[in-house]
């Protein structure tokens, strides 16, 4: 992409082992990222079939400043979601940008199904489809590992895996990228599982020179300098994403016991200050960023008797510690830890399967289901009994854990107990029991996440509540975030890259776009996912919102059903708009 | 008049590790100049609290405060 005026794409088509390599220089005007991403979606999907269908694609890719300036570290990934049915758009850091950049491609398109269980090797000269057989069924840990001693080769590596909740088509199955970083939402670990494979690895070992090096280091130095020495992002760093606890409990915005209440009362044993005193052993950071916002927390486990202990590493954060802490009234951070490492050892969305074992406690407590069912007792508080049915909805234990396996939508469809079902159009919530701009946000969000306009921060601007500005905020952010995901920064640096920043580092690397560009890509983003949404039969007015959600007093207070539909309206309205603009 | 501030973990590091700040504000202050008055970037604030007894009360950024009023200063939410 670097000083080339087209997106070089890799084919890869598992039914046939062929290999296509594309020069598309009509992508350019999505400039990459989720931009080049939603474009190869909407060419590939069949929006006929089913989401886990062979011929459904599966779409990575990287973006116009990917791994050469601070913080741009995503790949975005985008597919249809088994969960929701229609778009399926997720992020992952760690190595898998930087070893894309350097294999020399922009996008990969996996389409079709291997005959057999196969993991993809990937590099700048060769793409090979090998035989995972004797992998299959492992964790995504035993995995990585095996990769990482079998795949040899000069230059930078990333290996993504999925676990036994892929291979199983767990609707919200994940894909562990190197380590402690996910494709955690949405279910592209259940898509890669359907079309059998189980890993992924890329090397990467070419260098592009900087052709204009003072000017691209002077850009990269002041951004760095923000990075680093200012307060933008400080508290990643410091305390993390876990510093959320503290003042959503105290201000009454913590969803806790599936959304029974919005205070926890065990909220500081959970705080990001309790994990830091208690289980913080270190910190580290995707490739190309000098933050170091990932926290690695520790807990000892008992292995054999004998006193046989052994110390578990996992990384935490906060949708982790609210999903499996807060939501499931767990109330210690070494037990939040250890179900966290039962989802990694699964390979599953940590959010999505903490919202599904809160309506399943709340629905076992409320007799809609039955111990029978639940084999073991699910309660608030009950960590064992948590784990334990982490595995079995990994593994479709039986008929009520597979059903549990496509989303706390099915469930309650199929169980009872929608009005406590917690999700978004079929998305599990995120942590954040705001107000009306995170309700509206996540119903009318192209992916149903906090994510895709940060309702949860229109939320907390202290400003008075106005309809028209909230929907006019959240409209406006969605197709800010289109452009800034074509570029795939980081959006915790999401105020260090602002329009000025950009065009000064697109600038630096002779790339002209100026300030009306940035704005058209992320209209023209923001109108492909719209119309993918649409050819799936998504109609945003059509969304029915639990009822829970208008129960529960949000750190706004009490949310009106009513205002929140009428509010979902009036961003639909600027929707179609925009469709046909 | 005299106002209280409870400072959270994060922002101790503005106000000399101290958790609990008394303070004199011209009378009519806002809570939000009053947290402010300590040191506390006002960009950095996320939330602050009206406390009464047992009770919250979420101040918004207009509100003012009386004598002998304590406010709870919490940081944004984080996140992308």
């Amino acid at each position: 992409m670097i000083y080339n005026n087209y997106i070089k794409v890799l084919n890869v088509d598992l039914n046939t082992g062929k290999i296509r390599i594309d020069q598309r220089q009509d992508l350019c005007e999505y400039l990459g990222g989720v931009g080049i991403a939603t474009k190869l979606l909407e060419e590939n999907m069949k929006p006929e079939l089913s989401p886990l269908d062979e011929s459904q694609p599966v779409i990575f890719a990287i973006g116009a400043l990917s791994t050469i300036f601070p913080v741009v570290t995503k790949t975005v990934a985008t597919f249809i979601s088994p969960l929701t049915g229609e778009l399926g758009e997720s992020y992952a850091g760690g190595r898998m940008a930087l070893t894309m950049f350097m294999a020399g491609y922009d996008a990969i398109v996996i389409t079709g199904k291997a005959t057999k269980p196969s993991y993809i090797s990937i590099s700048r000269n060769t793409v090979e489809v090998k035989d995972a057989r004797a992998l299959w069924g492992m964790n995504s840990e035993r995995v990585g590992r095996y990769i990482r001693e079998n795949e040899l080769g000069g230059g930078k590596r990333s290996i993504l895996r999925i676990g036994p909740a892929g291979e199983n088509t767990c609707s919200f199955a994940s894909v562990c990228v190197d380590t402690y970083r996910h494709f955690g939402r949405l279910g592209l670990g259940a898509v890669l599982g359907s079309k059998k494979v189980k890993a992924i690895s890329i090397i990467g070992d070419r260098n592009i020179p900087v052709k204009n090096f003072k000017e691209y280091f002077k850009v990269y130095q002041e951004i760095y300098k923000r990075v680093t020495d200012t307060e933008i992002m400080a508290k990643y760093h410091d305390a993390g994403t876990p510093i959320n606890i503290e003042p959503l409990n105290a201000a009454g915005g913590l969803p806790t016991k599936n959304l029974r209440q919005n205070v926890f009362e065990h909220g500081e044993n959970i705080s990001g200050e309790a994990f830091a005193k208690k289980n913080l052993i270190r910190k580290m950071a995707c490739t190309g960023c000098p933050v170091g916002c990932i926290h690695i927390g520790q807990f000892r486990r008992e292995f054999d008797k004998g006193h046989e202990y052994e110390a578990i590493s996992v990384g935490y954060d906060y949708e982790l510690i609210f999903a499996l802490g807060s939501f499931l009234g767990v109330k210690t951070s070494e037990e939040i830890l250890e179900l966290i490492d039962v989802v990694e050892e699964m390979g599953m969305d940590a959010m999505s399967t903490g919202v599904i074992l809160g309506w399943a406690t709340e629905a076992l407590a409320k007799k809609l289901i039955t111990q029978e069912q639940t084999i073991v007792p699910l309660a608030f508080g009950n960590t064992k009994a948590y784990a334990e049915a982490i595995t079995y909805i990994a593994t479709r234990k039986n008929e009520f854990y597979s059903t549990l396996a496509m989303g706390v939508a099915k469930a309650s469809e199929v169980y009872g107990g929608q009005e406590f079902a917690m999700h978004f159009a079929k998305n599990e919530m995120a942590g954040y029991h705001t107000g009306y701009g995170m309700i509206v946000g996540s119903v009318v969000g192209a992916r149903h996440s906090h994510l895709c306009n940060g309702g949860y921060s229109v939320d907390q601007s202290g400003k008075p509540f106005d309809k028209e500005k909230v929907v006019d905020s959240l409209f406006a952010e969605e197709k800010e975030r289109c452009m800034l995901n074509s570029l795939t920064i980081c959006l915790f640096a999401r105020k260090v890259y602002d329009r000025k920043t950009i065009l000064a580092a697109l600038n630096s690397i002779g790339n002209t776009l100026t300030d009306e560009d940035l704005t058209a890509i992320g209209e023209r983003i923001y109108q492909t996912k719209l119309r993918i949404k649409k050819a799936l039969g998504f109609d945003q007015t059509g969304v029915k919102i639990p009822k829970r959600f208008f129960e529960t007093p949000t750190l706004q207070g009490q949310v009106s059903e009513e205002t929140v539909y009428e509010m979902v309206g009036l961003y639909n309205k600027r929707a179609e708009e925009l469709l046909v603009k | 008049m005299k106002v209280y501030i409870e400072v959270s973990e994060w922002f101790k590091r503005y106000t000399n590790n101290c958790s609990y700040i008394e303070t004199e504000v011209p009378e009519g202050s806002l809570a939000y100049d009053a947290v402010c008055s300590t040191g506390i970037p006002r960009g950095q604030i996320g939330f602050i609290l009206l406390k009464s007894g047992e009770t919250n009360a979420l101040a918004g950024e207009e509100h003012p405060l009386r004598e002998g009023d304590t406010v709870k200063v919490l940081p944004s939410i984080i996140g992308g």
